[in-house]
């Protein structure tokens, strides 16, 4: 955020325009706006831009799609599944017609519906056989349409556990088990298997033609058989019910006791600006700080990490980089699926460009100086080192887009500003290239001089800042 | 006679029928199917009610799960690029609409403008010109908030220098 003294950025005026800014934020920005003529300015230009959208949105776009059917269908409104759901004599035989087919069809190949239920079988066996104890001392994390609740349930979230999973039909009373989710299977009619065997874990995928659920995915650890996780996927509105097991850790302190516990008691350290590198260090490691939607946020004494969407897959490498990071809470929501990556096209390349330029500003911004002041050596150097990093994959990308438009790069020189001046301002001159590769201008002869120009200067710049020390 | 939350469904479906089927369209799903996905949404919304699921916001929720469906299209099938004849149709409405000059212009600008966005910076901008706010876009897309901010900022800064400079 920026300080009074200092213009404010566009990114800032749209959230005030937008009323995005928490409302003290928000406070502070008027009042630099009072006082600031340039601002106010370029204030009411993003207005009159949205507004021009606005216009172009309705009056062009809009338009210019395909029209919508002049004559809508009425809306066939089915037959709904209340929470007592009980299916029409029709439907259980039509489902059963459909499950025989399966069955015969699966059965002429290779039966993962035979393997899933043997597998189920045994982690329930195993579950039978576990010591009470260990069960009764497992905490299991559920999120679901932005609402998290820790299982047991500490606060009185028991009645809302127990109403969302009758809802769908699902067993409430240890829903990440093999139990639960053996007894939600044999209760779907028709239903089709996979498993998936991975070097860790075996994960059993079950799609169910009716009921609540439409996809369930429970994953089992390989070494004993234990549920670890469970997916299940709402038909109505293809959100996702999520369930992990989470280590046992201390909880995070709550609101500051007024009288604090003695220190002698040693109390859950609170996460400091080195915890949040640490978390900034291992999500970049794996590439996850480039605008994949991942939040860090430091409160409460933790480092919080959400994750909303992202496959499974990729969900498990961020677990496994924060793994090492004992004050990093991770928390996944809702999962929806990532589009496919950017085009290998000069829109592509700008974009990629732009993300390591915005993660270069957002590390100048979160870890500022006297934060970097207060870092250990070696944090210090893994901040350097991300810095190093953003740095080649930028000027990887410049000489991508200076290979694409077939531009020699003129010399550029001058003096090597420092790191967090560049790391500042690289978004803009980003932009500014951007700009230049944008419509007719880029076709432009007079224009590539200047393109060029940019991109030397961007690539210097890059250099700069991989020798960051 | 019709139950409450069949009134309910049907007056969402005849108030965003239209949005939500442009929607599909920009994310490549072709016309036919994007009737039908459409649709296909507000019956979902149905039986979500009568599950008794709670919908927050009616808005974001009809174009979050057109999403979800438009991505499990996409999955299935290979995904259609977008119309490539769209930007050619920009440019025709934009120099076609009965405005003055200086109108036409800065509508002519913006289209090319617009060519020159990244898909998801389209993205951003369509929802939020649909009415979204930042979290819901950023649920909608699957993606963060700050990355919402990121993408809707570029893509000002660029709609704004094309149309002021």
């Amino acid at each position: 955020m920026n300080s009074i003294e200092s213009h404010l950025d566009s990114d800032t005026l749209l959230r005030l325009i937008d009323e995005d800014l928490p409302p003290k934020e928000s406070f502070a920005v008027a009042g630099h706006l009072a006082a600031c003529g340039e601002c106010l300015e370029r204030l009411e230009a993003v207005r009159d831009v949205l507004a021009d959208y606005g216009r172009f949105h309705e009056e062009i776009l809009k338009p210019a799609l395909p029209s919508p059917p002049p004559v809508w269908k009425p809306l066939p409104f089915p037959v709904a599944r209340r929470r007592d759901w009980r299916p029409a004599v029709w439907m259980l035989a039509a489902a059963a017609a459909i499950a025989v087919v399966i069955l015969v069809v699966i059965r002429a190949g290779h039966p993962p519906e035979v393997r899933a239920a043997e597998l189920l079988h045994r982690a329930m066996a195993a579950e039978k056989a576990a010591v009470p104890s260990v069960r009764s001392k497992r905490h299991v994390r559920i999120r679901s349409g932005g609402r998290v609740f820790d299982w047991p349930s500490r606060h009185g979230d028991r009645t809302a556990i127990q109403t969302m999973f009758d809802a769908a039909g699902y067993p409430s009373e240890d829903p990440l088990s093999a139990t639960a989710f053996s007894q939600w299977r044999d209760a779907v009619p028709a239903k089709h298997d996979e498993v998936e065997v991975t070097p860790t874990s075996l994960i059993v995928r079950t799609s169910a033609l009716a009921g609540a659920i439409s996809d369930g995915e429970l994953t089992l650890r390989s070494a004993d058989l234990h549920a670890v996780a469970c997916k299940l996927r709402l038909r109505s509105s293809g959100d996702w019910i999520e369930m992990a097991e989470i280590q046992d850790q201390p909880e995070p302190p709550a609101l500051p006791p007024a009288a604090a516990t003695p220190p002698s008691v040693n109390p859950p350290a609170a996460a400091t600006i080195a915890d949040e590198l640490h978390v900034i260090t291992a999500l970049h490691k794996i590439g996850a700080d480039l605008g994949e939607p991942v939040e860090v946020e430091r409160t409460r004494g933790r480092v919080q990490v959400r994750v909303s969407g992202l496959d499974q897959a990729r969900r498990d490498e961020i677990r496994e980089a924060l793994a090492g990071v004992p004050t990093a809470d991770v928390h996944f929501e809702q999962a929806t699926t990532s589009d496919a990556p950017a085009a290998d096209d000069l829109i592509g390349f700008t974009e990629r460009a732009a993300e390591r330029a915005y993660a270069l500003r957002a590390l100048t911004r979160r870890f500022p100086c006297d934060a970097e002041a207060q870092m250990s050596e070696a944090d210090a150097a893994s901040l350097r080192a991300m810095v190093r990093d953003h740095a080649v994959a930028l000027g990887d990308t410049i000489h991508e887009i200076e290979r694409i438009i077939g531009l020699p790069l003129p010399d550029s020189s001058g003096e090597a500003a420092d790191w967090r001046s560049i790391a500042e301002n690289a978004p803009n001159e980003v932009d500014q290239l951007d700009r230049l590769l944008n419509g007719a201008a880029a076709r432009s002869d007079n224009q590539k001089p200047q393109i060029a120009r940019i991109l030397a200067e961007l690539d210097r710049q890059a250099r700069a800042l991989r020798s960051t020390k | 006679m019709m139950t409450p939350h069949q009134e309910q469904v049907t007056r969402a479906y005849e108030g965003a029928r239209d949005d939500v089927y442009r929607y599909l369209l920009m994310l490549g799903i072709p016309p036919p199917q994007a009737e039908e996905t459409a649709q296909e949404v507000f019956v979902r919304m149905y039986l979500a009610l009568e599950n008794g699921d709670a919908i927050q916001s009616e808005r974001a929720w009809i174009f979050r799960v057109a999403r979800n469906l438009a991505i499990d299209q996409r999955r299935r099938k290979q995904p259609a690029p977008l119309d490539p004849e769209l930007e050619r149709r920009l440019h025709d409405t934009a120099r076609g609409i009965e405005s003055d000059l200086i109108e036409r212009e800065r509508m002519e600008e913006l289209a090319l403008a617009w060519s020159g966005l990244s898909p998801k910076q389209r993205e951003c901008l369509h929802l939020r010109a649909e009415g979204l706010r930042y979290r819901e876009i950023a649920e909608s897309m699957g993606i963060s908030i700050s990355t919402v901010r990121e993408f809707l900022s570029r893509a000002i800064t660029k709609l704004k220098r094309a149309v002021h400079e």
